[in-house]
């Protein structure tokens, strides 16, 4: 797949990588027990401070979406979190996209989407 | 027969800096990275071309006339030799300048044509994942240089006290025209030059091209990294049986033609590299989005990028590999060369 970067977004460089890594596992295009380049060689590749690979990789190590081995590389970790992810967003992407692409042309602020979510996750994990 | 080899080199050399821009991706004018080559048919680049060509072949000949003159009229030694050295550099200096005034007119021209939206200048994309395995050349190619460092290691070690007063440290073309008092330093000279060497291998090996922006922007560039690396490899190897042969001489009698035999094979392994660049840079044609980043490369030929961690980078002009300028690792090496060869050359 591929790993795209743009400089002039407001999105910070790390979480840019940690993103398209991420939609990477949940849309399968990543599979459990890939290698991901190393740091060194992504950061000259991008032409990006190894410091903001790093930092996207121990970002995806701590949420669980890779797995960092000294030695032999760094390989994707299609987990539990990053299955249900995936699973999710195959069996919901298309409804979601249809709504959001319904609440853009309704001009309906993001932000009123945005807050909608959050009182519904907020409304359901409470009642858990 | 001095003079014609003197010319000889003068004349590849200029030649070679005359003929640079051509050394370049298609969509590469003068170090400025365009959306295609289409720029060519442009006529202010046309224009510029020309003038380059004009004054860079016009400068070749004028330094070329007066090193004929030098040669003719000087005739104490030290004196031929600083002035062929002040031509070898004027030739240098005002090749390069003359090329940068071609990027300075090419960037010109760039911002005056309608944005190709193929070019950006902040975006970039490399693949990751399945079908994303690293393509470089395997370490263990590097162990091929491994005898012979071992070997010219072991006969300087153990040769040095059976070895003759002066050694030879420079062979022409009718053998060896130049000793040095011997020394542990004489002596182990070239056991250092081949750990350089092997060194500068080991860094080039991850060396990413020089025109960014997607995996198609420099197409076919993994492979011609191998072939370039496998080239200098074996390109080590020659110096290093030259360098064996070069600590072996006061021991053994080694033939001069041995080291004319290894002169001609560099010669083959250079032209070997015109070819795969020709085949595998040169005819390829870029596609997708590039990356916009002639601010990054001083005067189309230094290459100066705080951000990006790589030492060493694909020349964006001529074949090879140059430093990234904003690595300060890369200034202390640099010192660390011209203070051991200004020192070697004292002493």
């Amino acid at each position: 797949m591929l790993l795209s970067i743009d400089f002039s977004s407001d999105q910070a460089i790390y979480m840019q990588i940690r993103d398209a890594i991420v939609t990477g596992i949940a849309s399968g295009k990543l599979q459990d027990g890939d290698t991901l380049p190393s740091v060194r060689v992504l950061g000259s590749e991008l032409g990006v401070n190894l410091h903001t690979v790093n930092k996207a990789y121990q970002l995806l190590q701590s949420e669980g979406f890779i797995d960092i081995q000294r030695r032999r590389g760094t390989f994707i970790k299609a987990g539990k979190t990053a299955q249900s992810t995936a699973a999710f967003l195959r069996k919901y992407g298309v409804p979601l996209k249809d709504m959001v692409h319904a609440a853009v042309t309704e001009r309906v602020d993001r932000a009123v989407l945005h807050k909608m979510i959050d009182h519904l996750y907020d409304e359901l994990a409470g009642t858990e | 027969m001095i003079s014609l080899l003197l010319i000889g080199t003068f004349f590849i050399v200029a030649c070679l800096f005359i003929a640079q821009p051509w050394f370049a991706r298609k969509n590469v004018f003068f170090g400025v990275v365009f959306a295609n080559d289409q720029v060519r048919n442009h006529p202010t680049a046309q224009k510029i071309m020309r003038r380059y060509l004009i004054e860079s072949i016009g400068t070749a000949l004028i330094l070329l006339v007066l090193l004929i003159v030098a040669r003719l009229f000087s005739s104490r030694e030290l004196v031929l030799a600083i002035a062929c050295n002040l031509i070898f550099f004027a030739l240098l200096a005002l090749e390069t300048l003359l090329f940068i005034r071609g990027n300075t007119g090419m960037r010109r021209l760039k911002k005056q044509l309608q944005p190709n939206p193929q070019l950006s200048t902040n975006k970039i994309s490399v693949a990751i994942g399945r079908n994303a395995r690293e393509n470089v050349l395997p370490l263990r190619w590097l162990l091929l240089l491994l005898p012979f460092f071992i070997a010219t290691l072991v006969v300087a070690c153990f040769g040095y006290p059976y070895m003759p007063d002066s050694i030879p440290v420079h062979f022409g073309l009718t053998g060896p025209d130049r000793w040095a008092a011997k020394s542990w330093l004489t002596v182990l000279n070239p056991v250092f030059f081949q750990l350089i060497f092997g060194a500068l291998i080991l860094f080039v090996r991850r060396a990413p091209a020089s025109v960014k922006g997607n995996p198609n922007a420099a197409p076919g560039y993994a492979a011609y990294r191998k072939m370039l690396n496998l080239i200098l490899i074996l390109f080590c190897l020659a110096t290093q049986s030259i360098f064996f042969l070069m600590v072996a001489s006061p021991l053994l009698h080694v033939h001069y033609v041995w080291f004319l035999i290894i002169g001609v094979l560099d010669f083959g392994l250079m032209f070997a590299m015109f070819l795969i660049h020709a085949r595998f840079v040169r005819r390829k044609t870029a596609s997708g989005s590039i990356l916009d980043d002639d601010d990054k490369w001083i005067g189309g030929i230094f290459y100066f990028n705080r951000s990006d961690p790589s030492l060493f980078i694909e020349k964006r002009v001529g074949i090879g590999y140059t430093v990234n300028m904003a690595r300060p690792v890369v200034w202390i090496a640099l010192a660390l060369i011209v203070t051991s060869v200004v020192l070697f050359s004292l002493y």
